[in-house]
Parts: C-alpha cells; sequence; structure tokens
C-alpha cells in the first residue's frame, strides 16, 4: 500500500470539496461524509505504516510544480513519517467521531466539518512531503486552517482577535522557515529533502548552522516555543474539538516533526540553541500552568511545556525520545482536552473555579480525564512516564544545568495536573455541576479508545521503537544518537520521586487542605503577579504592535497625505484653476476639450521634433 | 490573428456606441460580446503560440515609412501572459459595470477603447506605437474616472492624467533620443544599434525611461496619483487600473529596460531593487493606516507590485520567473479584491472598515471571499500569489541576499493589515449598518467572482504549466545579460 500513500491526504480532500459544496443538505453538515474520508485515510495510513516495517523507506518519483527540478513534489515515507501518520491519521478519526457528538446542533457544522477535514488532509501532507517547499506549503494550510477554526466562533470578538494572533505570531516563525529554505536553495539548489541530507555532510557548518537555525524558527512559531508560545493559549477561544485535534495532538508537534525531519541539516551549534529554546519553554510554560483558572488554558500551556520537552529532547540529542514522547503525547493531550471537553460541554463554563466534585456526575469522562492526568504526571507505569524518563535520561548526560530546569519542569507537570483534577473532580460539588451529566455514547466511546492509547502507548518501547524511528536517520548519525538512549537508574527514581512530590503538594493543598492556596498566593504575591501577567510577554509584544507597528503606520500615512501629496495637490489646483477658466470660454464639457487638446498638442510636438531629429 | 485583438475593441467601441445611440441593442451586450470575442480570440492566440508559431513578432506593416515607424505586432510568453490577463479582466470589468445605468453607450465605448489600447501596448513591437497605444489607454482612464467616479472624482481624475502624462513624457524623450541614435523606432533596429553606443548615453536614456515607468507602477515616491485613482474610480476602472494599467510599467521594464539596455540595468539594478524594497514597506506600512478597504487594497497593490520591480532587478531566471508570475497573479487577486469592494457598497452600503463588521453573519457569500482574496494578496500557499513571491524571493536572494531577508520581513506586515481589515470588517458582532446588509448575489456577480476565485487557485495549485511557458521569456531576457 505505500506506492498508493498519495491516497491519504487526497480522501479528506474529497471530503473537504463534498462538505464544501454539498454540506449544508446533508445531516450533521455532512460530519458523516468526514467520518468516512478521514476513516478511509487512517485505513490507507495503517496499511502503509505496516509496510514500513518491511520496506523501511519509500520516496516516489514525484510530479514537477514549478519547471526546474528542485521543485518537484513526492512523497517521503519513513518511520518518523509512519509515527506522525499514525497520530494523525488515527488521533483525527477518533476526533470527528467525537465531533458528532460536540458540535452537534452548532449551526456551523458544515463549516466545520470542510475546515477539519482540509486541515487533516494538509496535515497528512506535511508529513509525507519529500520536498521542503511542499512541507512548507502544508505548513502554512494546517495554519490556514487552525486560523479558521480558533476563529470558528467570529461572532465573538474574542475569537476574531485569538485568531489573527495565533495567524500572525506562527507567520513570524514561518518567516524564518522561508528563509531557510532561501538559504538552502541558495546553497544547494535543490529543495528535496534526500537530496539535502546527501549534500549537506559536505557543506560549511556555517551555512547549516544558518539554515537549520531558520528552519528552528519556523518550529519556534508553530510548536510554541519560547518566545512565540504566546498564541497557544489564546487559541483555546476555538471548539475544544479543535484544541484537542490542531492544538495538541497534531498541527503543534508539526514544528517538533520539522526538527526531526531535518535533523541530518542541525549542527551541534544548532542543537545547543534547540535544547536550550526547548528547556526553556518546558519551565516558563509549566509555571503559568500551575497559576490559570481556565480549564482549557492550563491543559494549553500543559501543552507548550511538553513540546518543550519534545523540542529539549531533540536538541541534546535524544532522537528517538523526542518522537517517543510526541506520540505519547498526542494520546494522554488529546484525550485530557476531549474529556475537559465534555466537562465544559456539561458544566457550561470553563472556569475551574465554577467546578468541584463533578467525579460522581461523570464518572467515565471523570475516569478518562485521570488516566490521562496519570500518563501526563510522569508517575509510572503509562505512556508519559517512560518517555519522559528517556528525555531525562538524554539531557542528564547532556548538560546539568538544562538537567536541572527539566527536572523542575517535570516536577511542575505533577503539580499542575493533579490540581486540575482534584478542582475539577473531586471536592465540594459546586452550583453549576448539579446539572452536569455524563456525555453521550459517540463522545465517550472516542474517550475510551484514547484512554487505551494514554495508558499502553508507552510499551512500545519495548517493542523496538527505538530502533525503529532512529531508522529515520542516517546510518551513521542513528549509531550516534543509539548511544544517549537508555534506562538510567538515577533518573527514573528522581522522575518518579518528583512526580510523586508534585502531586503530594498538590493533595496537601487542594485535595485534604492542609496548606491554604490561599495563603500561598499571598506569601508569594509578587511571583504569582509575575505568572498571571505571563512573564509580561504579551504585554511586550502588544507594545510593539500598537506602538512600533501602528505608530510607524500612522506617520507614514501623514506624510502620504501631507507632505507628498500636499507636493502634487500645488500642481492639481493649477490645472483645476486652468479648467476653470477654459469652462467659461466653452460650453460642454470643458475637461474632455482640455484634455483632447492636450493629446493633440503633445502629438504635434512630437511630430515637430520628429522632423527635426530625422533631418 | 494578433492584429484582431486590437481591432475588434476598438471597432467594438464604435459598434456599442452607435448600437445604444440608434437602439439596436443595449450598449453592454454589445460590450459584454466584444470582451468575449477579444478573449476567445487571445486564447486561440495562446494555442498556436503553443503549438510553437514563430510570434515574435507575427505581424509587421510599414507604417510611418518616413520616421522609421511600423505597425510591429508580436508576443512572447510574458506579452501572452498579459494580453490573456487582459481580456480576461475587461470581461470581468464589464460584469462589474452592471450597475452602471448613467451614459452607458459612452461608458461602454471608452472602457473598449482602454482595451484596445492595453492590447496594443502588450503587443506592440515598436516604440513609438507603444508610445500611442500607451496614451490610448490613458485618455479613456481619465474620462471614465471623471464621469463615472466618485465624490472626488474630477481631483483624481486630473491627478492621473497630469502624473501618468509627466512619466510618459520622460519616456518618450527616452524614446526619441533611442530613435536618434538608431533610425529606426523598430524594436529590433534599436537593439541591434543599442551595443555600439556609449554607456553615459545608455544610462541617461535607462534613467528617463525607468521614471516613465516608475510612475506607472508605480513605485514610491513616484505613487502619490494612485490612491485616489484608485479609490474615486468606479469599480470596474479600479479593477482595470489595479489589474491592467499597472502592469504597463512592469511590463515596460522588462520588455524595454531590461531587453533594450541590459549592461545598464544590470548597473542600477541594486538601486532599484532598494527603492522596490522601500515602495514595499512604505504602502505597506500606509495600508494598515486606512479605514477604507478600497484604499487598503491600492496601497497594497503598489506593496505587490513593488515584489515585481524584485524579482525584475534580481535578473535571474527564477526571479523573473517570478515577476512575470506575479505580473499575472497579482492582476487576479487585485481584480477580485476591488470587484469585492464594489459589492461591499452595492450590499452593505459602506467600504470604511469601522461602519463594517460581522459581514459574514450577514452576506456569507461576500464575506467569505473577502476572507480569500485577502488570504490570496498576503500571499497564502496553494493560492497564485504565493509561488510569484516564493521565486521572486529565491532569485532576489541569489542576488541581493541582504534586501531578501528584508523582503521576507515585509510579509508579516501584509498579513497584519489584511487579518485585522478582516477582524473588524468580515468577523466579529454585526454593526448597525451591516445589519441592514443584503445577502443575495446576483449571477453577474457570482460568475466573475467564482471565474478569479477558480483561478488563482488552479495556478496557486498548480502553477508549473504557466511558469513554463513564462520561463521561455526570462530565458531569452536572462540570455541578454549573460547570467543563468
Amino acid at each position: 500500500m505505500i506506492e498508493q500513500a498519495w491516497l491519504i491526504p487526497l480522501f479528506p480532500v474529497i471530503s473537504f470539496l463534498i462538505i464544501l459544496l454539498f454540506g449544508n443538505r446533508m445531516k450533521e453538515g455532512g460530519g458523516y461524509v468526514a467520518v468516512a474520508f478521514v476513516g478511509l485515510s487512517m485505513l490507507v495510513s495503517l496499511l502503509t505504516i505496516r509496510d514500513v516495517f518491511s520496506v523501511g523507506r519509500y520516496e516516489s518519483e514525484g510530479i514537477s510544480w514549478l519547471g526546474s527540478e528542485a521543485f518537484r513534489f513526492g512523497i517521503l515515507i519513513d518511520p518518523l513519517s509512519a509515527v506522525m501518520l499514525f497520530v494523525v491519521s488515527f488521533v483525527g478519526f477518533l476526533i470527528v467521531v467525537y465531533s458528532l457528538g460536540y458540535m452537534h446542533g452548532d449551526p456551523g457544522v458544515q463549516r466545520y466539518y470542510a475546515e477539519i477535514s482540509l486541515f487533516i488532509a494538509s496535515m497528512l501532507a506535511l508529513v509525507i512531503a519529500n520536498n521542503l517547499v511542499f512541507l512548507f506549503i502544508s505548513w502554512e494550510l494546517v495554519g490556514l486552517c487552525s486560523y479558521l477554526l480558533i476563529g470558528f466562533w467570529y461572532r465573538k470578538p474574542s475569537a476574531a482577535s485569538a485568531a489573527k494572533k495565533a495567524f500572525l505570531v506562527t507567520r513570524v516563525g514561518d518567516i524564518m522557515l522561508l528563509a531557510g529554505i532561501l538559504v538552502l536553495y541558495a546553497n544547494f539548489g535543490t529543495l528535496n529533502l534526500s537530496e539535502l541530507f546527501e549534500l549537506a555532510p559536505g557543506a560549511p557548518l556555517a551555512t547549516l548552522t544558518l539554515a537549520s537555525l531558520l528552519l528552528f524558527g519556523g518550529a519556534v512559531g508553530k510548536s510554541a516555543q519560547f518566545p512565540l508560545h504566546v498564541w497557544l493559549p489564546d487559541a483555546m477561544e476555538g471548539p475544544t474539538t479543535v484544541s484537542a485535534l490542531i492544538h495538541a495532538a497534531t498541527m503543534v508537534k508539526a514544528g517538533v516533526y520539522l526538527v526531526a525531519r531535518a535533523y541530518p541539516l542541525f549542527t551541534p551549534d544548532s542543537l545547543l540553541v534547540v535544547a536550550w529554546i526547548g528547556g526553556i519553554t518546558a519551565l516558563i510554560a509549566a509555571t503559568l500552568a500551575v497559576v490559570m483558572t481556565d480549564l482549557k488554558r492550563v491543559i494549553a500551556y500543559s501543552t507548550v511545556s511538553h513540546l518543550g520537552f519534545m523540542t529539549l529532547a531533540l536538541g541534546v540529542g535524544g532522537y528517538a525520545a523526542g518522537i517517543f514522547h510526541l506520540l505519547n503525547h498526542s494520546f494522554f493531550k488529546a484525550l485530557l482536552f476531549l474529556s475537559a471537553g465534555a466537562v465544559i460541554h456539561a458544566v457550561h463554563s470553563q472556569d475551574i473555579r465554577d467546578m468541584g466534585g463533578l467525579w460522581k456526575r461523570m464518572p467515565i469522562t471523570g475516569t478518562a480525564f485521570f488516566i490521562g492526568a496519570w500518563s501526563l504526571s510522569g508517575l509510572p507505569p503509562w505512556s508519559g512516564f517512560w518517555s519522559k524518563d528517556d528525555i531525562l535520561a538524554a539531557v542528564y548526560g547532556y548538560s546539568t544545568p538544562l538537567f536541572i530546569v527539566a527536572a523542575f519542569a517535570a516536577l511542575l507537570s505533577a503539580v499542575y495536573i493533579s490540581r486540575l483534577f482534584f478542582i475539577v473532580f473531586t471536592g465540594k460539588e459546586s452550583e453549576a455541576v448539579r446539572h452536569a451529566h455524563e456525555a453521550p455514547r459517540v463522545m465517550t466511546v472516542p474517550l475510551m479508545i484514547l484512554s487505551l492509547g494514554a495508558l499502553f502507548s508507552g510499551f512500545v518501547r519495548f517493542a523496538g521503537f527505538e530502533e525503529f524511528v532512529l531508522g529515520t536517520l542516517p546510518a551513521e548519525l542513528a549509531e550516534h544518537f543509539a548511544a544517549h538512549e537508555g534506562g538510567h537508574g538515577f533518573v527514573m527514581t528522581l522522575s518518579i520521586a518528583l512526580a510523586a512530590l508534585g502531586i503530594a503538594l498538590t493533595g496537601i493543598t487542594y485535595y485534604k487542605p492542609v496548606l491554604s492556596a490561599e495563603k500561598i498566593r499571598t506569601t508569594f504575591k509578587p511571583l504569582h503577579t509575575l505568572l498571571i501577567d505571563r512573564y509580561y510577554l504579551d504585554h511586550i509584544y502588544l507594545f510593539f504592535a500598537t506602538k512600533v507597528i501602528k505608530d510607524t503606520s500612522t506617520i507614514i500615512d501623514a506624510i502620504d497625505s501631507y507632505f507628498i501629496d500636499g507636493l502634487v495637490n500645488g500642481i492639481g489646483k493649477a490645472t483645476a484653476k486652468a479648467g476653470e477658466v477654459m469652462r467659461r470660454i466653452q460650453t460642454g464639457i470643458a475637461q474632455d476639450y482640455a484634455s483632447w487638446l492636450l493629446l493633440g498638442a503633445s502629438l504635434l510636438l512630437i511630430i515637430a521634433r520628429l522632423r527635426g531629429g530625422a533631418a | 490573428m494578433l492584429a484582431y485583438l486590437i481591432a475588434i475593441p476598438f471597432l467594438g467601441a464604435f459598434a456599442s456606441y452607435f448600437a445604444e445611440r440608434y437602439e439596436v441593442a443595449k450598449a453592454r451586450s454589445v460590450a459584454l460580446a466584444t470582451s468575449l470575442l477579444t478573449l476567445i480570440i487571445s486564447i486561440a492566440a495562446l494555442s498556436s503560440f503553443l503549438s510553437g508559431k514563430e510570434m515574435f513578432p507575427a505581424q509587421a506593416w510599414d507604417w510611418i515609412p518616413d520616421f522609421g515607424i511600423t505597425f510591429t505586432l508580436g508576443v512572447d510568453a510574458m506579452s501572452l501572459s498579459l494580453v490573456l490577463l487582459t481580456a480576461l479582466l475587461f470581461v470581468v470589468a464589464i460584469f462589474a459595470s452592471w450597475n452602471i445605468t448613467q451614459n452607458t453607450k459612452r461608458y461602454y465605448a471608452l472602457l473598449l477603447l482602454m482595451e484596445a489600447g492595453l492590447m496594443g501596448v502588450f503587443m506592440a513591437l515598436d516604440l513609438f506605437l507603444f508610445y500611442v497605444f500607451w496614451e490610448i489607454v490613458l485618455i479613456p482612464a481619465f474620462f471614465l474616472i471623471n464621469g463615472w467616479g466618485g465624490r472626488r472624482r474630477s481631483y483624481a481624475a486630473m491627478k492621473i492624467l497630469i502624473y501618468t502624462h509627466l512619466g510618459s513624457l520622460f519616456m518618450f524623450i527616452g524614446f526619441i533620443l533611442l530613435y536618434l541614435k538608431a533610425g529606426s523606432f523598430s524594436f529590433f533596429a534599436i537593439s541591434d544599434t543599442l551595443s555600439s553606443l556609449d554607456a553615459g548615453f545608455k544610462s541617461f536614456v535607462f534613467l528617463l525611461l525607468f521614471i516613465g515607468f516608475a510612475f506607472k507602477i508605480p513605485l514610491v515616491p513616484f505613487h502619490s496619483w494612485l490612491p485616489d485613482a484608485y479609490t474615486e474610480a468606479p469599480t470596474p476602472v479600479s479593477v482595470l487600473l489595479a489589474g491592467l494599467l499597472s502592469k504597463m510599467g512592469a511590463y515596460g521594464l522588462l520588455r524595454i529596460g531590461v531587453t533594450l539596455l541590459p549592461e545598464t540595468f544590470q548597473g542600477y539594478a541594486y538601486a532599484i531593487a532598494v527603492l522596490a524594497v522601500v515602495s514595499v514597506f512604505y504602502s505597506a506600512f500606509a495600508a494598515l493606516a486606512q479605514r477604507d478597504i478600497k484604499r487598503l487594497v491600492a496601497f497594497s497593490s503598489v506593496s505587490h507590485m513593488g515584489f515585481i520591480v524584485l524579482g525584475i532587478a534580481s535578473l535571474n531566471l527564477i526571479g523573473i520567473n517570478g515577476a512575470i508570475f506575479q505580473m499575472v497573479s497579482h492582476g487576479l487577486i487585485v481584480a477580485l479584491l476591488f470587484f469585492l469592494t464594489g459589492m461591499l457598497v452595492e450590499k452593505a452600503h459602506s467600504r470604511e472598515i469601522p461602519y463594517l463588521g460581522g459581514l459574514i453573519t450577514k452576506a456569507p457569500f461576500l464575506g467569505w471571499v473577502l476572507v480569500f482574496a485577502s488570504l490570496a494578496s498576503l500571499g497564502l500557499p496553494g493560492l497564485s500569489g504565493f509561488v510569484a513571491e516564493l521565486s521572486i524571493l529565491l532569485g532576489l536572494f541569489n542576488s541581493f541576499a541582504f534586501l531578501a531577508y528584508l523582503a521576507v520581513l515585509s510579509l508579516p506586515l501584509t498579513a497584519g493589515y489584511y487579518l485585522w481589515m478582516l477582524q473588524r470588517a468580515a468577523f466579529g458582532a454585526t454593526s448597525e449598518l451591516v445589519e441592514k446588509a443584503r445577502s443575495d448575489v446576483a449571477w453577474h456577480e457570482a460568475v466573475p467572482v467564482l471565474v478569479l476565485v477558480i483561478l488563482i487557485t488552479v495556478l496557486g495549485l498548480y502553477p508549473a504549466p504557466l511558469m513554463n511557458m513564462i520561463s521561455t521569456t526570462s530565458q531569452a531576457i536572462v540570455a541578454l545579460i549573460g547570467g543563468i
């Protein structure tokens, strides 16, 4: 089936077109069409992945997109794309099914399924593209769908604004990626990934460092790394299914995927930057997740933090660990979002201060959330534990300061997720919770399947996952990075201890309040304010956008209207006066005559000039 | 065949005038038939070009032999792309004129006269002929703005007349100087003589020509006629001004500036590229400050025209490919945008961003197409504008890497003003005015919009056929400079 892998993105494209054109006449706005085609796409993906186990790698001839050979677009399937194909098509399918329940009754369902189909198509194309321009096109199309879906409820000003913010902030990353493409094209004359990898070892290190850092800039935007992470929490304005699919399981992984995809182009220098950006992101986002009171925003910051872990892993050479975490995170985070969605659906609020004691009302959802949280917290034996442990082990061998950063971020992971669980599901029932009841089957079944994923995906580690993923890299690179992996007694003990400590601390604050949350807040007032204000990053960006950019624009507009235009108006007025005079002399349309005269006069002049010249 | 492309709209101009005058048929129907016929012939020209027929030059007659003036017409891939664009956009413009009721016989006659002129400009291979057609385009433009424009129409019309006349004057002096040396206006004759001329002379002529073209494109600081002209012109004329008239300047720069004076252009290339970058940023910032969507689109258009000049100045194959592709792509996108601003006034009774808001809720078709057109204009991959910008940037990076980095920085700015406009005009809560907006879409609105949407998408998804065709022209140009 691997040679028919081009069908994978094609199915959702067909579904997009059908729903766009005829969705208004269909049940659920064409939702069942989306389920069917995304299902087909998943089927082909699974068959393709099966072939990867035997073939290893496949690259198609492709078609010429822009005339020259540098822009020949084909598909490239290797272990890395196989992992991504699995995540995107499988999680995508489950979420489309879940949407049948979640989006039921929304007046915009047709648009929803059309955009979701287009998103899945572009995302699948992104992970099998063999050319950087092909990848970039898909990259921007998933960004477009993200923009449209964040602004899905566009009547809400906050949604329209968040959509714009997401597009613009990621656009800053995108132009760096574009610049990276320019550098690579200028130096290598090709944008085909395999050809680039062949040429890279012979290229000057400085060129590669520059190019790879620019590519990484794209990843920073897309995967919400510091300092461009600010768009992701706002993106929660979209439907929760969108948050789960695009802003947790798939699109935000595109940046991590890009780094992994272009790994042979990275140099030790650029990887150092990657590692530190990842580490800083993991820590900063985790601290923010601890203080937020919006259910979805906590999970969003947690996503940022975990994307940071993946980036960190790639930066320190833990290639397989990073991809492993990507896989696991897709399950437990989609699960957390979808169960949060069920909660929001039932309680009609996103503020965790309105919630409490939901466990009894929503046992299935609660269990699902509990599983996701357990996996995320890093306590054994579920998936999050294994990949986090691999990452910490990789960092441990790389740099001690980074290891401390990562360990602290891991501790905070356990803190914020257990805080969320205790506040929402345990304790006293609040007013809003009293009318809540369990979600319908079409929503809970996907939750159960995702729960199985969140529980067991970690065990692929013992089925040769690392070896499989490292098959993506050229042999000598793979060998080099394999050395970094592997369990480490001290790291594993510490990792478990930190998770347990985190949960214990939250437990004595929120579950059996020995410590008072209020008191902690007042004791660390300045720190708390700093965190609530999100390190003032948003303020700085806003200042830049409104003061620097908008003021420049106002000044240029003023110059344009008063200065440059003023010069011309002088001449214009004189001519208009001349026109007035003519009007008095001639009846009829004076200006018309004037222009014909002008034309005649200039023609005469020309001819006179010509005669002189020819003589 | 090429002569028909000029003759038919020219005769159509009279036909539509007299048909209505003597109540044989409506001027609009005659004009529509004429423009459709012209479109069909230009497609026929394309097919004979693709079949490998030599069309450069295709037809030549002596015109005023005493002065070495010939009536030489010819097309290469670049001319042909612009001829097709012209034929298409005039059909669009006639659809956009559906609601013009005042003095229609004169209106359509002028419109078709302009089409004849534009066809001539893009096909003339004689500098004098080129100049005559150049002026033939300008005169109807003046009358159309003056007769059917907005509130400040006479001001805007006068401004465009004076400004572009001034530009033409520079250009014409340049032509005369070339003629005096070559003894002929013919393209080929001049091109043969030029290599023997001294660099100082060529440099002077080039500057004259460049100023002429810079007014028309326009490049900042030669642009100040533009916002008023584009804004005050009636919708169909805005479509033509931005879609086609601006291309005359870019076309002239490439056809005459680069092809006739390649070494001289090479010497100025960096300076021109710097000016283009300034133009790109200046107009992008200016666009950000606009309240009127039509004015925003006008400034955005200047910014995108700057990209064309960047592609030309890069003087390599991919850059020039991108520049020519951008001529077509920008023509389609800006035509769509101006068409929509016309619909905005029609349906929502305003083009002012602060009075709009929630357009999508009330008029979904109009609102979503506005979203599409904005995304196309900001260079969304998958649509035609991206292909052009990518090629231009790749070309520019090979020639002037630093300027390419700068040009890349303009992209978020462009995204910024379009998305900010969409946030306020298309999304959000419905404003009082939009509450009363009409959501109906007539066939004569839907057809041109959908045709443009489809073309923009197809060219964006699969640009190879057009790019391969354009490449033949670019290769010939690049060969002149001895580049790759």
